[in-house]
């Protein structure tokens, strides 16, 4: 059978927990479901209460390194993170026992998602990683320009869903000016009023900025010239970010 | 934007300057415009090439502008495929030396300009509120004497963590020859300070660089990594903003500047790790602006890719328990080109293989050519938790392209370990096919292989 779920974090959880009483052939967001002939489908409503009893039992079993790995593989918004998340603690419920067992003092449940070789842990090391990854690079590659209002403004298209990880840095970095970072593509925003931090709906237009910007064009003067040369290697260049990303940097002319 | 030169303001810079008992005396060349001021200033530091802003961690504080995180953020890249972290500039490129090697030398017709403070704190703020870099990496050519030059260096950095509460990375160079209380003073508000030692040769660095010595860079350094050590004996060192210099000093060599064979460079390398626990050593390959020079070399061999692999050598020190002398001696003095340097050890070697990947230590791993750390760390993990398997090792990372002839997994082997080590090494070779047309004395050919990867 078939589980659909909502495409929340809580939906997420919801089905994995009903899981373990169907346990489904397959579980795929509603975004990604594509409806088969004589497939048995059941559509799983989110319950916050079922998700946070699972998702405490996977923080103390498993601790908070595999829980973030869980929750940045659904941010991968893959149509295979709930499988990869189910096969992963399926898995990881037989290392336990094991471990039990044979009273493993060498192992415990918290280095289970350490296991790299490992078939089952491995897909969602994988997607978890491909989220931090971008999600590092966005820290760079952001840039505020000024609105007329004063208020610092970043807008961005990642692959992946970074923006939690983006507030939290900035609220620390930049706490004493008034920002936005506009999520362009999913159609959110987090914005900072120098005391709270919070998340919501903004709809995918850009917001208008300040047409001159002295810092920026010395920016790219600078970018220029910190360059040398003898060592000109675009491709190299292309190879740390990815043309994807070009659109919304002064500072690459091509 | 041209900023006008306010006699008020002068006035200021006098009485900040007296507290370090310096007197500043002042540029006449500073009516240019910001731009090209920034123009000629970074294409004159750029040849400084630590770009990292790792090392510190500072948190944010209340009140202050910004925070350091330990692995530091790469924000953009340059065309010639380097990072971009921090604002690399110099201060002033009016320099009276005349080092052979340098752009900014006494001699060099260039123009020559100067930024004044508030023009680079502006900068540095402006830029760290847009999110385009992670902090200031300030350099300058020796402006009347080294201990001027200092002072005016240490007036901007402490403008920016005292007057503008900037809390983000700055790396700041040290001029060889200042007074060692100077560099007590800057330390204190850097989180890193570095010196160039250039040249590994003393008797070169003399030939090439008459104003400077031996000594003038040594002996900052030597005050550096002893202040830093001591440091790190105390058992509370409290947060970096009180921390003589919390990420760490680092340096530079120059490579191919004539009469350094690797070993020699590898050699001042490794002394600079053991001795002055140096965080990191750059290597800057010299490529030949001046033709028909007396002292320096009109042509030089592959000076990128030699560079690479004296990067690889590097990382071999600090990451894989290599010494020096394991992978260079008199009569190997240089490196293989064409082989990472790893790969160039095991092959004279081969009696350390195969290693096998269920029972070997993690500091036996390391040798294996296509393990590196941290997939030597991850074999560690699953083989406890009993899954490793071919399958396994690629998940995990490993180069089997390399190491199969290096190694058995529950006695089995991949590929039998030849013991032919020329068959071996052209093998190996073939494993990087991009780096191959490279090897030849023309820099330009460089553009043909992509990304070099750091991997051993």
């Amino acid at each position: 059978m078939t589980l659909v779920y909502q495409n929340t974090f809580v939906g997420l959880l919801t089905a994995i927990y009903w899981d373990f009483h169907y346990n489904a052939d397959l579980i795929i967001s509603e975004k990604d479901h594509q409806p088969q002939l004589l497939e048995q489908v059941h559509v799983v409503t989110p319950d916050e209460e079922l998700a946070s009893k699972l998702a405490h039992r996977i923080l103390s079993r498993f601790g908070q390194e595999t829980f973030e790995k869980i929750y940045s593989a659904f941010l991968s918004e893959s149509s295979q993170s709930a499988m990869a998340i189910k096969h992963f603690l399926a898995h990881a419920r037989g290392q336990v026992n094991l471990i039990i067992e044979q009273n493993r003092r060498d192992i415990s449940g918290t280095q289970i998602i350490r296991d790299y070789a490992h078939s089952s842990v491995y897909p969602l090391l994988n997607l978890a990683r491909m989220v931090e990854r971008e999600g590092h690079l966005m820290l760079g590659l952001i840039r505020f320009n000024k609105l007329k209002s004063g208020i610092y403004y970043a807008k961005y298209d990642s692959t992946y869903d970074v923006l939690q990880v983006l507030s939290a840095h900035f609220t620390q970095r930049l706490s004493d000016q008034s920002w936005v970072i506009h999520d362009l593509k999913r159609q959110r925003a987090a914005f900072y009023n120098l005391e709270t931090c919070w998340i919501s709906d903004l709809d995918g237009t850009e917001m208008i900025i300040e047409e001159q910007d002295d810092f920026r064009d010395y920016w790219k003067t600078y970018c220029q010239h910190i360059s040398i040369e003898a060592r000109r290697n675009l491709k190299r260049q292309q190879h740390f970010i990815p043309r994807k990303y070009w659109h919304h940097l002064p500072e690459i002319n091509r | 934007m041209a900023l006008k030169r306010n006699t008020n303001w002068s006035m200021l810079i006098e009485n900040a300057c007296s507290l370090i008992g310096v007197a500043l005396k002042q540029d006449k060349r500073c009516h240019m415009l910001i731009e090209d001021k920034i123009a000629i200033l970074a294409n004159g530091a750029k040849y400084d090439v630590s770009c990292s802003s790792s090392g510190s961690k500072r948190s944010a504080k209340a009140g202050h502008l910004g925070n350091a995180v330990a692995p530091g953020i790469c924000h953009s890249w340059s065309e010639d495929g380097r990072c971009i972290s921090l604002l690399k500039i110099l201060m002033s490129n009016d320099c009276i030396y005349n080092c052979a090697y340098c752009v900014n030398k006494a001699s060099e017709t260039v123009e020559r300009t100067s930024l004044m403070p508030d023009e680079m704190v502006r900068l540095t703020i402006e830029f760290y509120r847009r999110n385009y870099i992670e902090g200031l990496f300030l350099s300058s050519a020796v402006v009347v004497s080294p201990d001027e030059t200092m002072a005016r260096m240490i007036h901007v950095v402490k403008k920016l963590r005292l007057e503008e509460r900037f809390n983000g990375y700055i790396h700041m160079k040290g001029i060889p020859g200042c007074d060692i209380k100077l560099i007590e003073e800057a330390g204190r508000y850097v989180d890193r300070l570095s010196l160039n030692l250039e040249i590994p040769n003393e008797r070169r660095l003399l030939l090439l660089a008459p104003e400077k010595s031996y000594d003038s860079i040594l002996k900052p350094m030597h005050y550096i990594a002893e202040r830093v050590q001591e440091q790190k004996s105390l058992t509370y060192r409290g947060r970096a903003e009180s921390q003589f210099v919390p990420a760490g000093q680092t340096s530079q060599m120059m490579v191919g500047v004539g009469g350094d064979s690797d070993l020699l460079l590898m050699g001042q390398a490794e002394r600079l790790y053991d001795k002055l626990k140096m965080k990191r050593v750059y290597y800057s390959a010299y490529v030949p602006i001046y033709q028909n020079h007396a002292l320096l070399p009109n042509h030089v061999i592959s000076p990128l890719v030699r560079e690479h692999r004296l990067y690889q050598t590097d990382f071999l020190m600090r990451f894989y328990g290599f010494k020096v002398n394991e992978l260079l001696d008199e009569s190997v003095p240089n490196l293989d080109l064409s082989l990472d340097p790893k790969a160039f050890w095991a092959i004279r070697h081969l009696e350390h293989f195969p290693v096998e990947l269920m029972s070997a230590s993690l500091e036996t791993l390391l040798r294996v050519p296509g393990i590196g750390p941290l997939s030597a760390k991850r074999i560690l993990e699953s083989r406890r938790q009993g899954s490793l398997s071919l399958d396994g090792l690629k998940r995990i990372g490993v180069v089997m392209k390399s190491a199969q002839y290096f190694m058995t997994l529950r006695g089995k082997s991949v590929q039998k370990l030849l013991i032919e080590p020329e068959y071996l090494r052209r093998l190996l070779i073939q494993q990087e096919p991009k780096l191959h047309g490279a090897i030849d004395g023309q820099v330009s050919l460089l553009e043909t292989h992509g990304n070099l990867v750091m991997r051993v």
